[in-house]
């Protein structure tokens, strides 16, 4: 036997929300100035985000995923998330108002003069300067400047790559990357964790 | 853009899926003659799949695209239905439509609020530096939170059932592998007075700028062509489940009630050596006079109703632009938002149906046939899928006939159309460019699909005198 469901609050001729249920959704839209789904997150306002980004099904293009396996179960405090996301769209702006720090990872590219494959960077991210030009896929300055533009959120944001060296069609990592998993799950951790005790963060390169 | 004597290439075009060129010739009077709209992509999904076992067909097709995945799970997962010989639970048959509608919504808006809005905010005219989202956020904010908020509500709800946004395997062949928790549903019913809101004041936005465009509503790909879609019994809207119905120019009907296991009697496909991307054609009317065209334009053709209160007003309003079918392709964005409408409606009624919370939602059978073909409408038009199997249950054979791909004549002349109006001399001028873009954007391809191809979609155009030199390309890098 199923439960006889709630009725949905809305619209003309139907049951219109109560003024505790229409208090609610205007309470949470104002807050975040976002849906009512934000009500889902609401509870957390992280320290910090981290987006892990990238194909997984193109070998070292999903190194991203790999680390954030690695992270998963590293942190106690309940201030730090992990998201998995395949690129930067326009939608992660309001995800990245809900913290302090946000960490970018992403496999980088030797031939687009990314340093060697098998090399961590970390880059301290600022807003960006030039349009982009695709908007369903954005760069993550492009993402904090429209969290600016949009929220006024201001996180502080870094970029932690890690320069890939295949990115053919196939789930493993090549083993140069593979053995460089470590060192990029450390640097981000570093960053975690200055960010969470609220030290100085690392020192990291500004992105130009 | 490149300069040279005589031929335009635009290349990439932007705020599109995919990857494309565009080049238009010229006649000996320096008039546009020819425009192609080339898909520079290829992948050749229907042969990886060849000897995989059929079950895995719904996860191996969602990987096709990473924006309208879902609807490439739900067409996959009813051409297995069909192998296996089963009929789904009813309450799976009402989730998988849940799911579709979530998926349509979450397409729709990036398609109108991050691809085209800038265009329709700041003008065809506008610098392409800041026609972007950017400069949506800055010029009208709350319209850009209300496309990340829209788009947010269909992710969410794809997450909440599936899982995960992108690439979710939830629907199995024979229903899907996981009820709806009350939870879940309560949220969702929840968040749906804000998208309804958020879809109701942009529709009416929309309205308000159409005025604006008129010169681009005669000019984009507004020409007679045949309209398909599936509709209900009723030849009412619908994304899940229907037979196809097809209408000419004027509005008459010229097939309707074809089961579209049957599509090979009536689609037709081209192939051009100049682009991976097949041209479809209506058979019966044989190549190229069997131009048609699918996605939200035709179902609003093809369709008498929507079958929801508010959607229903706005058809008929919708119906009233031309006494016959509505031709421009311009008014495309107007039939994604009342679709949006549509779909946002059609939520409240499927959540709120006692049976949505039941636990029986997969029905377990053996392969029963050799052949299947599933069927549904993806955001972008009618989407096939058929699949042939062995005795073991392997796949030997696929077809796969996309939307974008059913859209190809009608987008090749829409861009002639475009070029012949704003095109003079062997110069192309940011105007003319930025419209060509936008006509395409009307149709909101997805060449990732289409093609079965992956990698950033770009678009060159390239102008071409008569004896083939280029006199002028245009490359958005």
């Amino acid at each position: 036997m199923v439960a006889a469901p709630p009725r949905c609050a809305w619209r003309d001729g139907r049951r219109r929300p109560s003024s505790h249920e229409a208090l609610h959704v205007q309470l949470f839209s104002l807050l975040r100035g976002c849906g009512p789904f934000a009500h889902d997150k609401i509870q957390t306002m992280l320290r910090v985000l981290i987006v892990a980004y990238g194909n997984p099904m193109r070998c070292d293009d999903g190194l991203a995923w790999r680390a954030a396996d690695a992270l998963e179960k590293r942190f106690s405090t309940p201030g730090v998330e992990i998201l998995r996301v395949h690129q930067l769209a326009p939608e992660l702006a309001e995800d990245i108002t809900r913290c302090d720090t946000v960490i970018f990872v992403d496999a980088a590219s030797a031939e687009s003069g990314n340093g060697n494959p098998g090399e961590v960077r970390c880059l301290e991210v600022g807003l960006s300067e030039g349009p982009p030009r695709f908007t369903h896929q954005l760069s993550p300055g492009a993402v904090i400047t429209l969290a600016r533009q949009l929220y006024g959120a201001s996180p502080r944001a870094f970029a932690v790559t890690l320069t890939g060296q295949c990115f053919d069609h196939g789930e493993s990592l090549s083993p140069v990357v593979a053995g460089a998993i470590p060192e990029l799950v450390a640097r981000i951790e570093a960053l975690v964790e200055a960010a969470v005790s609220s030290e100085s963060l690392p020192p990291a390169s500004s992105e130009a | 853009m490149k300069q040279g004597s005589s031929s335009i290439v635009i290349d990439p075009v932007t705020r599109i899926e995919g990857h494309s060129k565009i080049t238009l010739h010229l006649n000996e009077d320096g008039r546009v003659e020819e425009a192609r709209f080339h898909v520079t992509q290829f992948r050749g999904f229907e042969k990886l799949c060849e000897g995989r076992p059929f079950y895995e067909m719904p996860s191996l097709m969602a990987r096709i695209c990473g924006i309208c995945p879902v609807s490439h799970l739900i067409a996959s997962a009813k051409a297995c239905d069909q192998l296996l010989a089963v009929r789904i639970p009813p309450t799976a048959d009402k989730l998988r439509r849940i799911f579709g509608l979530a998926q349509v919504t979450q397409s729709h808006a990036l398609s109108l609020f991050h691809l085209s809005s800038p265009d329709l905010l700041m003008g065809m005219d506008a610098d392409p530096t800041t026609s972007n989202i950017f400069g949506v956020a800055e010029k009208n904010p709350e319209l850009a939170l209300d496309g990340i908020r829209l788009r947010q509500f269909g992710q969410k709800i794809i997450e909440r059932l599936g899982g995960k946004r992108i690439h979710p395997a939830w629907v199995v062949p024979g229903g899907v592998s996981e009820p709806l928790t009350e939870a879940n549903r309560d949220a969702i019913l929840f968040a749906l007075p804000d998208a309804l809101a958020i879809a109701e004041r942009t529709l009416e936005w929309f309205k308000s700028v159409t005025e604006r465009f008129r010169e681009e509503i005669s000019v984009f790909g507004n020409f007679p062509t045949l309209f398909m879609g599936i509709v209900k019994k009723d030849n009412g809207l619908t994304f899940y489940d229907g037979k196809l119905r097809v209408v000419d120019a004027s509005g008459h009907i010229v097939a309707q009630q074809v089961d579209p296991a049957e599509y090979e009697s009536y689609i037709g496909e081209k192939v051009e050596p100049w682009s991976y991307l097949k041209s479809s054609y209506y058979k019966p009317k044989g190549f190229p006079d069997g131009i048609y065209r699918v996605g939200p334009l035709a179902r609003l053709n093809v369709a008498d109703r929507c079958g929801t209160p508010r959607a229903d007003q706005e058809l008929a309003e919708f119906h009233e632009l031309q006494r016959t079918a509505v031709l421009s392709s311009f008014h495309y964005h107007h039939a994604r938002l009342i679709e949006i409408l549509y779909c946002i409606e059609r939520l409240e009624q499927l959540l709120n149906d006692p049976e949505i919370l039941s636990k029986h939602v997969r029905a377990v059978a053996r392969p029963n046939a050799l052949e299947g073909v599933g069927a549904a409408e993806a955001p972008r038009g009618t989407l096939f899928h058929h699949y042939k199997i062995d005795e073991q249950g392997l796949i030997r054979w696929v077809n796969l006939i996309i939307a974008t791909g059913q859209n190809n004549l009608a987008m090749n002349r829409s861009v002639l159309q475009v070029a012949k109006h704003y095109v003079h001399g062997n110069r192309l001028t940011p105007g003319m460019l930025n419209r060509v873009e936008a006509v395409i954007r009307c149709y909101d391809p997805c060449l990732s699909c289409s093609t079965h191809a992956f990698g950033e979609m770009m678009l060159r155009i390239q102008l071409m005198s008569p004896d083939g030199e280029v006199l002028d390309e245009v490359a958005r890098a």
